[in-house]
């Protein structure tokens, strides 16, 4: 057996030589990398030719959901890959944004622009007592407590009937209007979804080459090692944290000004799985990973919806399983995700 | 070199935008063309948890159109039915309905099962003007029904299934009851009426508890009911919740009756509970036991035919929510034939020409104050006898 101060010496060691071996490797300084824009336009270039290419409004709906996703993913990405948390309670600060906007601008007859305040301070604040009390928490012992939450905010999304009108969920959410114009579901909410989107992605992509993005890489490697030369690791893995739960909450704002209607089977256990998911699939340490794992959830599910329009057999259950599968195969084959085999395949080394 | 690249993705992403806008405005002048079918979009649960109820209104709506097509068709112009599962999930019934509304241009929009995916498919109808019938439980999906000018609904209401059993409460001299509801839609939507009501019936309720569709026991609230001094107890939810209660109240020797929601309106009930669901009271649709249906009733050539027809396809119950898928599909039906072929004259007829129009649920009547149309009478009272539901007389 070994003794705790035995493997926390080990784990120092593993980490420095790793932090030794990245600066060996040429030309693959990621902490000092600048933000790639070209590949930033081609994103934007993308997300402007979609409706075009295909002007299907269901496909714009799978898109507009794949963009709300994405936000979260990122979030969850930034909190994952880089601070080395986990948590299993975002679809939480998800359905708590989502509530926020959805109850004042409806029973309160508040302005949705005014309510996104709410929407993202309340989860934020929620990440701040939830972090504040839970700092000295960390790998499983995290997991664990994020999880508690998310059901506990499920249930009172449930329970709280007076609020929340229950399971059969809050209805008559007014829609959003920019400069006068109605943003409704199809087109012009996929465009707002996205534009949104890439601010989110430019912010990330800057806090990750920043000062900041480093340090938390630094945690992410080996707490023990970075709080050693100085560095607060308590208040950084914070921060982090309630920036997932403010980005989970806007993407709150966004779903509750798309639906007339919302209920918390939207913000349940799974849905919180299925942004995990998206995180891991796209390979946690990487903000353009989080947006890919996002659409490629959402592109599974519509081959597995097209395909059972042509073979009855092919029912609903099936996503269920190739997620499942995919997740397994991308565990063993690519551990680090989607987005580290394609980086490989295009620069020939990780 | 980098600044040129960028340049040259800029111009081009403008360029594509601009394209964007204009096939646009193209899509929107097509649609208009002389109609050689009648689309008609339904989206059902058929999988999740509320597959229950999709499935047999799944079935009955294609029941339906098969026979219709094989007749020819609605004045001779056949029906293109396209079915959509939204697999008990919000944001499925989202992207469905905006499949079928713009991307198939249904005329009118069936379902969805539930009463969250329904009000889920109501905010896209509202917003499109698209006609849609839901069969969906709560009363929200038609209420207020000034801002529901484009929905209605063909299940019983709640409230009808609580007047009816406030009446059955009268008639027996029963006027203090404990409740015991499911913690999901069905059951908090019923504990609402149940509460709302009560004073109008002179009922008081003793006692009201709670539980959760998957819990193995209940005795603990049963007791407390028990106590309380309630001479029935009342149970809203879908199963296996009731069956559970019925074999704890036996259990525990409680012989105050078990009243039950018309959510347990099957037989999977009694062969859950066994010999514990005798004496059982329920309000159900007339679906539930065609054969004990009165000859002269209004509904009884409706209700057999159908049910005739759909237990020889299926094999199985068509249940009261095979009713609902019935009626969705026959008022359509109902409005091409009578020349309604637009989406906006299929909303005025069946908001004013549907009057005393025999369902499979009962007699509907349609007006621009009520988009439910049902009236409690279209609702019976069922006990328990010897392993089967029968018909209580009045």
């Amino acid at each position: 057996m070994l003794g705790k101060g035995d493997y926390d010496r080990m784990k120092e060691q593993t980490s420095s030589r790793l932090f030794l071996s990245r600066f060996r490797k040429k030309g693959n300084l990621k902490g000092v990398q600048q933000t790639n824009w070209i590949r930033f336009c081609g994103f934007l270039a993308l997300v402007l030719l979609l409706p075009i290419l295909v002007n299907e409004s269901f496909y714009l709906t799978k898109a507009t959901f794949a963009g709300i996703y994405s936000i979260i993913a990122i979030g969850l990405a930034l909190l994952m890959g880089y601070a080395g948390q986990i948590s299993l309670g975002q679809a939480a600060f998800y359905g708590v944004g989502s509530y926020a906007t959805a109850i004042l601008t409806t029973t309160y007859g508040w302005s949705p622009w005014l309510s996104l305040l709410i929407s993202i301070l309340l989860p934020a604040l929620l990440a701040f007592i939830m972090g504040y009390t839970m700092s000295r928490l960390s790998g499983y012992y995290l997991a664990m407590a994020t999880l508690a939450f998310g059901i506990i905010v499920h249930v009172l999304l449930l329970e709280w009937r007076e609020v929340t009108k229950g399971a059969s969920g809050f209805y008559g959410i007014p829609s959003m209007s920019l400069f006068g114009y109605t943003l409704s579901q199809g087109v012009s909410y996929y465009y707002f979804v996205w534009g949104i989107v890439s601010l989110v992605v430019m912010l990330s992509l800057n806090i990750v080459h920043s000062h900041v993005g480093r340090v938390l890489r630094s945690i992410h490697d080996s707490e023990i090692a970075s709080s050693s030369v100085g560095v607060e690791t308590g208040k950084y893995k914070m921060q982090i944290f309630i920036l997932s739960a403010m980005l989970a909450g806007l993407a709150g704002w966004l779903f509750a000004h798309m639906s007339y209607s919302i209920s918390p089977s939207s913000f349940s256990l799974d849905a919180s799985i299925i942004f995990l998911t998206m995180v891991v699939l796209g390979g946690s340490g990487s903000i353009w990973g989080a947006v890919g794992g996002a659409i490629f959830i959402t592109f599974i599910s519509v081959v597995v919806h097209n395909l059972g329009e042509q073979f009855t057999f092919i029912t609903s259950d099936f996503e269920q399983v190739i997620y499942g599968l995919i997740l397994v195969c991308v565990i063993i084959f690519i551990p680090h995700g989607l987005s580290a085999l394609l980086y490989r395949r295009s620069k020939g080394s990780y | 070199m980098m600044k040129k690249r960028f340049l040259l993705i800029f111009v081009l992403s403008v360029f594509l935008f601009i394209a964007a806008c204009s096939s646009k405005e193209e899509n929107s002048g097509q649609g208009n063309k002389k109609a050689s079918e009648y689309v008609i979009g339904a989206i059902y649960s058929k999988t999740g948890p509320n597959s229950p109820l999709g499935e047999p209104e799944w079935n009955a709506t294609q029941l339906i159109v098969d026979k219709i097509n094989a007749e020819g068709g609605i004045n001779g112009v056949p029906i293109r039915l396209i079915l959509a599962d939204d697999e008990s999930n919000q944001e499925k019934a989202t992207q469905e309905m905006n499949r079928l509304v713009h991307d198939e241009q249904a005329l009118v929009v069936l379902g969805s099962s539930g009463s969250g995916e329904s009000l889920a498919m109501k905010g896209i109808a509202m917003q499109n003007q698209v006609p849609m019938i839901s069969a969906g439980a709560s009363v929200h999906i038609i209420d207020p029904v000034q801002e529901s000018k484009w929905v209605f609904k063909t299940p019983h209401s709640d409230v009808h299934a609580v007047q009816r059993i406030y009446e059955y409460l009268n008639k027996q001299g029963i006027n203090r009851i404990g409740t015991l509801t499911d913690s999901n839609s069905f059951g908090t939507s019923g504990l609402e009426q149940l509460e709302k009501l009560a004073s109008k019936y002179d009922i008081e309720i003793t006692e009201k508890e709670s539980y959760n569709t998957q819990d193995p026991d209940m005795s603990a609230q049963l007791t407390r009911i028990k106590s309380s001094g309630a001479q029935a107890v009342v149970v809203w939810g879908t199963n296996p919740g009731p069956a559970v209660i019925a074999s704890n109240m036996k259990k525990l020797n409680m012989a105050i009756p078990m009243i039950g929601s018309h959510g347990i309106a099957n037989q999977n009930f009694i062969n859950l509970a066994k010999d514990a669901a005798e004496g059982v009271v329920i309000p159900t649709g007339k679906l539930l036991f065609p054969e004990q249906i009165p000859k002269d009733d209004a509904q009884y050539e409706v209700i057999t035919s159908f049910h005739k027809a759909y237990v020889e396809k299926y094999g199985n119950e068509p249940t009261n929510f095979g009713a609902y898928g019935h009626d969705n599909i026959m008022l359509v039906i109902e409005a091409l034939r009578s020349g309604a072929t637009d989406r906006e004259s299929i909303r005025d007829f069946l908001e004013n020409k549907v009057k005393n129009w025999v369902g499979a649920t009962g007699m509907f009547t349609f007006s621009p104050d009520d988009h439910n149309g049902l009236t409690s009478d279209s609702m019976v009272m069922a006990v328990v006898k010897d392993g089967k539901w029968t018909l209580l007389e009045n």
